[in-house]
């Protein structure tokens, strides 16, 4: 007791320390002068310390364990209390009573915080750097001396890296994402620092761009070309083919016949025309009709060469082109075609004939001027019996 | 007038300072500032058949380097979990929290709030809250979705924790 009465005088003199004695029932029964400045209002003596400390709400077990054991204590570390930062120290002070010492940390607490704010702040800009660079369709890679720093997450997806640290854990062996084709970091900076570079990694093509961040760090850019490409080429397969049957639109096989006249280029081009369609729509609906074309397209389409093109011009009218200037075996053809439609039972309908009207490109042709010929032969062969084959 | 201990775990960032002040002071203030130590606020909560009288705990958010300290935890009657519904990371972390307090405390109500939800699309709120819901759905009494910026969800989380303390 003595002890600690010099120990309280010492400390109380540097300001540092206030103290409260408390009793079994917590009632105040003494307390230092500047107590006070950590509550809303003044202490006063007999009243029940837990008014001025809510901190000691739910640690009543707590203080009867320090009146029996004696020798216990419990400490509440960074209390912010009145523009103060305290810690609570719960002591032993007699069978009776109970020291609760209050130790002004505020001037420590207060540099601490501002480095906690600083770190939390960071972390915070970290994370949603992170985001944004893994919200990224291309492959980023950061290094620095050669090392890996950080890859975003479709670099790790598209090499099959689990994470972070085991793509770091590959440094060792000195870059060894075997798949690209450069011997260090510092190697593919030189190659593409200046300009957007191509790349292959295994089988895909990549643009790959070097910047320098900082003077430390390299951030390493790969855009996948092959990928693009891809999905241009799809979306132009999509704008280009008739949505019912497949086939090539007019427009497509307008330009491809353009190119062909315009690279003199003998071509041939037959128009199809489906004999009386229109009873088809009429007697069994424009369902039936539509799974009609379907039908018709796909039996020409297995009878036709990859380089032939094939169209639908619309209605249950189609054009054929085919790059060969051999006129009369792709009469012999069209010929074999119109009897295999003869002879075909569709679905629902049952036969159907078609005719057809040929016209082989000649010296300083025009789209207009062959297509006006094969129209013209087709309307011969529709207006003479049908289910025929005439060239013009 | 029963006294009642609330304590607020959850990462650090995730609203924990904001939500109290919505509650207790009715405000909101955008800028972050970070939480040192524990600050005590005190609120009145009026239940159907009793008030109570709420000792809110608000205690430092945890990061990856610094844990919680769990001395902040003793005599706690409940907890409030607080996840950022804009960081999944924090709901991913609230398990290691929940152990925490279980480790800690024998069979207190927990409530879970997936705070920030002003800054979440339709189809965002939606997602947010099933994974929490599958995450968490067993483990708390009740799931929130909180904004401290527009009220949001707050008044309703503080009266449920308040409920399940008061036993009603």
């Amino acid at each position: 007791m003595k002890n600690i009465q010099i120990i309280l005088n010492a400390i109380l003199s540097q300001d540092v320390f206030e103290y409260i004695l408390v009793d079994r029932r917590y009632r105040i029964t003494d307390f230092s002068e500047n107590v006070s400045r950590y509550f809303d209002e003044a202490t006063q003596g007999g009243n029940d310390i837990r008014h001025y400390l809510p901190e000691i709400v739910g640690y009543e077990e707590e203080i009867q364990t320090v009146l029996e054991k004696g020798n216990n204590r419990y400490v509440l570390e960074t209390v912010y209390k009145n523009n103060y930062y305290i810690n609570i120290i719960l002591e032993y002070y007699s069978e009776e009573k109970v020291l609760i010492l209050l130790h002004n940390t505020t001037e420590i607490t207060l540099s601490k915080l501002e480095l906690l704010q600083y770190s939390n702040e960071n972390q915070l800009l970290y994370n949603t750097i992170k985001k944004i660079l893994d919200s990224q369709n291309n492959l980023l890679l950061v290094t620095s001396n050669n090392k890996i720093e950080y890859a975003n997450r479709k670099f790790l997806e598209y090499f099959s890296i689990k994470n972070l640290d085991e793509l770091k854990e590959r440094r060792e062996k000195n870059f060894s994402i075997s798949s690209l084709p450069v011997k260090s970091f510092n190697e593919l900076y030189a190659y593409a620092k200046d300009e957007e570079k191509e790349l292959m990694i295994g089988e895909d093509t990549f643009l790959v761009k070097a910047t320098m961040l900082e003077t430390t760090y390299q951030l390493f850019t790969f855009s996948k070309v092959t990928k693009l490409s891809e999905a241009n080429q799809s979306l132009e397969e999509k704008i280009n083919r008739d949505p019912l049957t497949g086939l090539y639109r007019k427009s497509f096989f307008d330009e491809k016949l353009a190119e062909a006249l315009e690279y003199e280029q003998t071509v041939t081009l037959v128009i199809a025309d489906i004999d009386n369609f229109k009873t088809v729509n009429d007697h069994y609906g424009h369902l039936a009709g539509d799974s009609v074309l379907r039908e018709f397209a796909d039996l020409i389409k297995n009878q036709l060469r990859e380089n032939d093109i094939f169209a639908r011009w619309g209605g249950e009218e189609f054009l054929i082109l085919f790059n060969c200037s051999k006129q009369e075996k792709i009469v012999e053809k069209i010929e074999t075609i119109r009897k295999m439609v003869e002879t075909h039972s569709f679905e629902t309908v049952g036969a159907l004939t078609v005719s057809f009207g040929v016209a082989t490109s000649r010296e300083n042709e025009t789209v207009q001027s062959l297509l006006e010929r094969a129209d013209r032969a087709l309307y011969f062969a529709k207006t003479n019996g049908k289910n025929m084959v005439v060239v013009k | 007038m029963i006294s009642r201990k609330i304590v607020l775990v959850g990462d650090f960032a995730t609203g924990k300072t904001s939500l109290i002040r919505r509650f207790v002071d009715n405000q909101f203030s955008d800028s972050y500032l970070s939480t040192i130590g524990v600050k005590i606020s005190k609120k009145l909560i009026e239940l159907e058949h009793v008030t109570l009288r709420g000792m809110i705990w608000d205690i430092e958010g945890g990061t990856d380097t610094k844990a919680v300290n769990k001395t902040y935890f003793i005599g706690a009657h409940g907890a409030i979990l607080v996840a950022d519904g804009t960081r999944f990371e924090t709901l991913e972390h609230i398990e290691m929290y929940i152990t925490l307090l279980q480790g800690n405390l024998k069979n207190i109500p927990l409530v879970l709030a997936v705070n920030k939800s002003d800054s979440l699309s339709e189809e965002e709120r939606i997602d947010i809250m099933k994974k929490a819901q599958t995450m968490y759905g067993g483990m708390v009494q009740s799931i929130f979705l909180t904004s401290a910026k527009t009220g949001e969800g707050v008044e309703e989380m503080f009266h449920a924790i308040a409920s399940e303390m008061a036993g009603v």
